[in-house]
């Protein structure tokens, strides 16, 4: 997780002994190694150890059952001219790109409204309220709400819209999707990146009123550089999150069991649709291995992002 | 500051290791202990308890035990159990008795040759009824075209239940109370339903695995037994340009450029239009026979429940009717295989898997059965017709990555028929190319 070191554990634990260490320094070190162990341990159980099997299997074919055949990097070959992976990765893009921008582009609007606000307590609760609900709700309801005779073309019809647009259509299903995820996370970061504004002192923003600043001036010049740490961190979260996206795409597009159309999949619908697809076929081989390019494209695009949004501590 | 005493990082760091240590031995699994001597079989199965086939199951499952002393453990899985089965045989934790439909068995088991040669069942006497054979009260048509998956086993099911698709209408209906037996008859019966202010055709568009039925089935009646088949396997993509495809892609915009589907089914998802069926918006439905079964509670007042089968396009065209058939199966690496196969022949008892039909209102797979009254039509077209299988019994990801996503586009009038074909074609070329 990248959360900014502790100035007290700073460069500590790994040099080497000085004598004139104190006490306190001694007794911490004893306890770096215990401490640190069972996370270790954990951490290479269920993340390294599966992650490095999975990139053994990304070079195999196998059904789960009989014997693996090496088939060396052949899975990847197909994965590259299969035009339903390519598409899941454009789609993935799309809810990174897309999503992550129109989200982050509310949370802080909604954090220079909530700002000033009366009764803010109140009102970033409401905004919080999506994230708790578990993305397969809004799956099934919207099947409910926007269907052709449902409550919201009902509303339409009432304010006189004749023709109401065919929410649930296949061409729409992507769109609804990405809807439906920057309703549910807007509310999420608007939260985490209201915690770090709550923690800049109120002279700042007294002093750039008096400077004549308006609102978007004392985000631009206040909110935004003395949060920045926060929000780079909520970008880093999006990105991994957002190449997780998969109930929420299982649940609006398929029926009954079945897989969901293919221009709505994403990465990981992708690789469990290969492991255990409604089509029976137990493909374990391409699975790892569009897993593995899934766990590729989070780790260039968190690194390249936090390299862009990197800079300088500031004190507050 | 207080100062930390050297026991209590001992204590601390000896606390965190046991609970890695419980973490990481957490999740073992042991056999149900069988008693020495004592015969005993696993069950999993792909009902949940509270369904009523699984009342069923239970039933038997206890005479079972009381007649034979086999003493049976049963985990009600649902429909997920071949995923559990498939784990299970990596671990050496196996069932010896599962149940599925022949589709869902066969690219888990059969392919990968799991599954023990169920015909010598079929030859097993069945407990209580004077000499009569599993095989000869199971209709060999229902076994007979199971694919096999490239599997070795070709019998390895023996089929308890049967389900069918054919097209579900109401019987009492004002407009067109008739069943059409060919194409132009039902498409007469749809131009009077149009004039009625009804529509002839519900169809969810999201539902694209029930909405091909109609291409399934229109290609196997213009092209012959196998077309679908060989359509979508053909690796090449010739076989798209067989006139009986362009002819069926034909009908299937006929059908959306006349306006004889449901209104607002390109915008909705199942199964809101088949309940709109059931009250009587629509008259035709193209389902599966669980269809009667979802919509009983939204049918409309005096809604009586007929089938028939799917029209014929011409004069040479067959009449076949998809079958999917769900039944027993015994892995070969179950300890107890002799007794699943022992309670395979006791189930197929009349009076036992009569119970699919009496109790839980599905058709059993004996057709000396009287069939739940809903699906009496069902039966006799089971009886009347050949069998084959839906999509020509394609397995894998064939439909779902290749087939669909331009068949939908069909279905929902974004292509004609002449953009689909070609389309389609260069579609099912690319998932080829992509499989290798």
């Amino acid at each position: 997780m990248a959360t900014p070191a502790l100035p007290l554990a700073r460069g500590r634990n790994t040099g080497r002994p000085r004598a004139s260490m104190s006490a306190i320094e001694r007794s911490r070190r004893r306890l770096f190694w215990p401490m640190l162990l069972p996370a270790l341990i954990l951490m290479a159980l269920f993340y390294l150890i599966p992650i490095i099997y999975a990139g053994w299997l990304s070079l195999n074919e196998w059904d789960g059952i009989n014997e693996m055949t090496f088939i060396g990097a052949d899975n990847y070959v197909r994965l590259a001219k299969d035009p339903v992976f390519i598409g899941s990765v454009i789609n993935t893009l799309k809810i990174l790109f897309i999503v992550g921008i129109v989200t982050f582009v509310f949370a802080f609007a909604l954090t220079m409204i909530l700002r000033d606000m009366m009764g803010k307590k109140f009102v970033r609760s409401v905004l919080f309220f999506p994230t708790l609900i578990n993305a397969m709700v809004f799956g099934i309801f919207a099947g409910f709400l926007f269907s052709p005779s449902g409550p919201v073309n009902k509303l339409l019809l009432l304010v006189g819209v004749q023709d109401p647009p065919k929410w649930l259509a296949q061409d729409n299903l992507f769109n609804m999707i990405m809807i439906v995820m920057i309703w549910s996370a807007t509310g999420y970061f608007t939260t985490i990146i209201m915690s770090a504004v709550d923690q800049i002192p109120a002279y700042y923003y007294e002093a750039a009123g008096l400077d004549g600043a308006g609102p978007w001036a004392k985000f631009r010049h206040v909110t935004l550089p003395l949060a920045w740490d926060v929000i780079s961190v909520c970008a880093v979260l999006w990105t991994m999150s957002s190449v997780k996206v998969f109930e929420l795409i299982l649940v609006f597009g398929g029926s009954t069991a079945k897989a969901p159309p293919t221009s709505t999949w994403s990465t990981a619908l992708y690789v469990y649709q290969a492991a255990f697809g409604t089509g029976g076929d137990r493909e374990f081989g391409i699975s790892a291995a569009s897993a593995i390019v899934s766990l590729l494209l989070v780790t260039v695009l968190t690194i390249g992002l936090r390299r862009m949004l990197r800079r300088e501590n500031i004190e507050i | 500051m207080t100062h930390i005493k050297p026991w209590l990082k001992v204590a601390t760091g000896a606390i965190l290791a046991t609970s890695v240590a419980f973490t990481a031995s957490g999740c073992t699994t042991t056999d149900a202990p069988s008693g020495d001597g004592e015969k005993s079989m696993t069950y999993w199965s792909m009902w949940t308890e509270t369904e009523p086939q699984a009342e069923v199951l239970k039933t038997s499952l206890a005479a079972f035990e009381k007649d034979t002393g086999v003493k049976v453990s049963v985990q009600w899985q649902g429909r997920k159990v071949l995923d559990k089965v498939t784990a299970g045989l990596l671990s050496g934790d196996v069932p010896d008795l599962v149940d599925q439909a022949y589709d869902a068995l066969g690219t888990a088991l059969v392919k990968t040759n799991q599954l023990e040669d169920m015909a010598p069942v079929l030859k097993e006497e069945i407990p209580g009824e004077d000499g009569k054979t599993v095989g000869d009260v199971i209709p060999a048509k229902y076994i007979d075209n199971l694919p096999t998956y490239d599997g070795d086993v070709k019998n390895y099911m023996v089929p308890y239940t049967i389900s069918n698709v054919s097209v579900f209408y109401n019987k009492a209906n004002k407009v067109a109370p008739k069943a059409p037996k060919t194409w132009d008859e039902l498409l007469a019966n749809c131009k009077k339903a149009v004039e009625a202010d009804m529509a002839c055709i519900a169809s969810d568009g999201d539902a694209t695995w029930a909405n091909s039925y109609w291409f399934d089935y229109l290609l196997n009646r213009n092209g012959g037994d196998g077309a679908f088949k060989k359509l979508v396997e053909d690796k090449t993509g010739a076989s798209w340009d067989d006139p009986a495809v362009m002819e069926t892609a034909k009908q299937i915009q006929n059908l959306v450029d006349s306006g004889y589907i449901i209104k607002g089914y390109d915008a909705s998802k199942y199964p809101e239009q088949q309940n709109a069926w059931a009250a009587n918006k629509a008259l035709y439905y193209l389902m599966g026979s669980w269809a009667p079964a979802e919509t009983e509670k939204y049918a409309a007042e005096g809604f009586d429940y007929g089938a028939f089968n799917f029209p014929t396009t011409s004069e040479s065209s067959t009449t076949a009717d998809d079958v999917i058939s769900f039944g027993f199966a015994v892995p070969k690496a179950g300890k107890h295989t002799a007794e699943a196969k022992q309670f395979i022949a006791y189930f197929a008892n009349k009076d036992r898997m009569g119970e699919i039909s009496t109790v839980a209102d599905n058709l059993s797979a004996r057709p000396d059965v009287e069939a739940p009254a809903q699906l009496a039509d069902v039966a006799t077209i089971l009886a009347d017709n050949p069998s084959r299988l839906p999509n020509d019994g394609v397995s894998g990801d064939i439909t779902d990555k290749g087939f669909n996503a331009t068949f939908e586009q069909l279905w929902l009038g974004k292509l004609t028929a002449e953009e689909y074909v070609k389309e389609a074609k260069s579609a099912m070329v690319a998932y080829w190319n992509a499989k290798g």
